[in-house]
């Protein structure tokens, strides 16, 4: 295999020459091969985004030189593209602050950024991990950044929309059934008699209380912890980053994501996915009791069959 | 077992739920386990979370397309098995009281019998009246 030689503050180390990564990811591969779950790719893109953000807020701040910016905007829209998958090996078994993740894509960003600009890879880059990809941030403001915007895309791209189209799909059956009288069952006995549509209005109903609950975390779920940096001061963060980054965000992204009015909360709890898990919790219990109702329905033996 | 059909997505759904309420375990733990000015269980609440999101959005398309779409009721099942049910006999309780149609239940059950016969034999109603009180399309609602 042939090597490069990438150097952190800990001294050197020797990285495959084809890989675009640097010495601290090299590092957590050679320390933390613990089990094989790597980070989740949609956190690697919301990761991207969130340097991409914050490369044009530097930019526009004149906190990095532009043309560097500009790289590293197009090296992150690479990352965005799914182009460079293979450059982000971390488990999730690494450090709890997701640093090394962080590095990881602070390391591509900028070797990937210097071979745009005509540059090489590796300890000659015209682009620094720290002092230009992570300019005004630290691993403690970007990755709960990452994880909101990617928990938020999620959430609203994908949760949202597959529920909905379950829970039309159910409503229609609902209405359909509306003149089929079916006995009841309570304790697993025969109760009195319903509709079997009034059956399935409660399934239909169980899924529109679960998809306002969800709905009800997403305000939290975008409340951007960048600009806090390391404890949530903002040390060595432009006064305007935090604003501009989170708008610049949301101008990306399209969700309606905020900077969060307490980085304190932001960077010490994490609350909001706590809560919004929650929600997929209940929806978890209310997916269980109608897939539980549609098998024993559909039993050969069930009082109330149904053919599915 | 040729021609057995499984309820297969309820089983792949009820699955994914069983999942989700791990990883909610497990995203608990994290999320309550900072200290000070960082928490760091942020790997794992993230991993967990996302997977949810998957399990769920994925999980409720195919149990959507391969099941929901489908269902249709065995309509001459559900008739047979609403007039078989003993429990009609709780449209009588506004007319004879609970205790009487409780009997009538009970004597349907032993002896085998329909609730009307039951109810006729033991001399709580006539015939007419069963026909006109016990009717399962009327029972799906309240009534003044």
């Amino acid at each position: 295999m042939t090597v490069r030689i990438e150097k952190d503050t800990m001294g050197d180390v020797e990285v495959p020459a084809d890989k675009l990564w640097g010495a601290q990811t090299q590092r957590s591969l050679t320390n933390f091969k613990i089990s094989g779950e790597r980070m989740p790719m949609e956190l690697v893109r919301a990761l991207a985004q969130v340097k991409k953000a914050a490369a044009l807020v530097n930019q526009d701040l004149g906190s990095v030189d532009a043309k560097l910016a500009g790289a590293i905007v197009s090296a992150a829209e690479e990352v965005i593209a799914g182009k460079h998958d293979g450059e982000f090996p971390l488990v999730v078994w690494q450090t709890g602050s997701g640093t090394q993740s962080n590095m990881n894509m602070n390391e591509v960003l900028a070797n990937r950024g210097s071979e745009l600009l005509g540059g090489q890879r590796g300890m000659e880059r015209l682009i620094h991990p720290n002092d230009h990809v992570n300019r005004g941030q630290s691993s403690n403001d970007v990755f709960p950044s990452a994880m909101a915007v990617a928990a938020t895309e999620a959430v609203r791209n994908h949760v949202l929309p597959s529920l909905k189209r379950l829970r039309d799909c159910l409503a229609e059956k609902s209405a359909a059934f509306n003149d089929v009288v079916k006995i009841g069952r309570t304790h697993l006995q025969d109760a009195t008699p319903l509709t079997l549509g009034q059956e399935i209005s409660g399934w239909v109903a169980q899924l529109d209380h679960g998809i306002k609950h969800l709905e009800s975390s997403v305000p939290h779920l975008c409340e951007l912890a960048l600009g806090g940096t390391a404890v949530g001061t903002g040390l060595n963060a432009h006064p305007e980053y935090a604003t501009r980054v989170a708008a610049k965000l949301s101008e990306l992204t399209g969700h309606p994501i905020v900077t969060a009015p307490n980085k304190f909360e932001s960077l010490a709890a994490n609350d909001a996915l706590v809560f919004a898990h929650g929600a997929l919790k209940t929806l978890a219990a209310s997916l269980t009791k109608i897939a539980n109702d549609v098998r024993w329905l559909a039993s050969a033996r069930a009082p109330a069959s149904v053919r599915s | 077992m040729p021609g057995k059909v499984n309820p297969t997505q309820c089983e792949a759904m009820t699955m994914l739920c069983a999942q989700i309420m791990g990883n909610d375990v497990a995203i608990n733990i994290g999320g309550q386990s900072g200290n000070f000015e960082l928490n760091v269980f942020k790997p794992v609440i993230a991993h967990n979370f996302l997977m949810s999101c998957r399990l769920i959005a994925d999980g409720c398309d195919s149990f959507r397309e391969n099941c929901a779409v489908g269902i249709e009721p065995n309509r001459e099942r559900i008739k047979e098995h609403v007039g078989n049910s003993l429990m009609l006999v709780t449209a009588l309780n506004p007319h004879i009281g609970y205790d009487k149609a409780a009997k009538i239940a009970k004597t349907a059950h032993k002896e085998g019998t329909t609730l009307k016969a039951a109810a006729v034999k033991l001399g709580f109603l006539t015939a007419d009246d069963f026909d006109k009180w016990v009717r399962p399309e009327d029972m799906v609602g309240p009534k003044a």
